[in-house]
């Protein structure tokens, strides 16, 4: 292998690599911040449709009508 | 032909006991970690006896190859403490000045091309390690380069030292691992299972005895 080919393909692996952590780092860091955004909101839902509180497990005050249609393993919660 | 075999011999016999008494000093400082997780190696067997029989190894290495042998052991020491260069060691220096020390005394020793191969070659073998062990380190919390910066990235790392390495010696390369495939099947038959002390859990539990 020459010298040419040889910086070429180290250049290559060096380019991948650089990419690869840098691209991996920053979608790491961007699902994160899509988390933090959406979160509170998921479990808000969650709360709501099964009358539980999805941290705490506290049945809900409110009078909540559980989906049972669109979740089979939900339980009955809030009415009664 | 015969000349040629017998390099051949020389150069794969040194890689072999080199390997093996750095493999030997290396299970040897690691003697808990692989007991916390159910591996009694050699070393751990041996104990304090582990020492002369790596030196003995090493000589005989180093008898059949000095250069070669010099290069291999200085490029283990250099590239195992990559890890921890910020660490201070017994001699009162940082690990980064003896990393340097290392690497210095192996291009002295065997001359620069020998030295950047056993560097990149030490290189490759210890990242796969790290690969192939990124699970067994993360459960007794050694360090692991995989861990450390990911597996994908570890295998970039590892392509680009092998490219070094087979541009700078393609006949090395070869014939280290071969070596290096003995040496693993030798490893995998001394070693013994014991009742690992940390489940696949996480949960520690205790043995009656040894």
């Amino acid at each position: 292998m020459g010298p040419i080919e040889f910086l070429w393909l180290a250049t290559l692996l060096l380019a991948m690599f650089l990419g690869f952590a840098a691209g991996r780092r920053l979608g790491i860091q961007q699902g994160r911040k899509q988390e933090q955004r959406t979160l509170p909101i998921e479990l808000r839902v969650a709360a709501l449709e099964r009358g539980i509180c999805p941290i705490c497990g506290a049945r809900s005050a409110h009078d909540t009508i559980p989906v049972e249609s669109h979740h089979p393993d939900a339980e009955s919660g809030g009415r009664q | 032909m015969s000349g040629g075999w017998l390099e051949a011999l020389h150069i794969f016999g040194c890689l072999l006991l080199t390997g093996a008494s750095v493999k030997l000093m290396d299970d040897y400082l690691d003697a808990d970690f692989d007991l916390c997780r159910g591996h009694r190696t050699l070393a751990a067997r041996w104990g304090r006896a582990t020492l002369p029989y790596a030196l003995v190894l090493g000589m005989i290495g180093a008898a059949l190859d000095a250069r070669l042998a010099a290069a291999v052991l200085l490029a283990s020491y250099a590239v195992g403490m990559f890890t921890a260069w910020r660490e201070q060691l017994p001699t009162r220096l940082p690990a980064w000045a003896e990393i340097g020390g290392a690497i210095v005394l192996a291009v002295v020793c065997a001359g620069w091309r020998d030295a950047v191969w056993a560097i990149a070659m030490m290189a490759v073998i210890d990242w796969v390690d790290d690969l192939l062990d990124m699970y067994g380190d993360g459960l007794s919390n050694q360090f692991n380069l995989a861990l450390r910066i990911g597996p994908i990235e570890t295998v970039f790392l590892v392509l680009l030292a092998l490219l070094v390495a087979v541009t700078v010696s393609p006949t090395y390369t070869m014939w280290a691992f071969i070596a290096l495939a003995v040496l693993s099947v030798l490893s995998e038959w001394s070693t013994r299972k014991v009742e690992p002390a940390v489940s696949r859990d996480g949960e520690v539990y205790h043995r009656g005895s040894d």
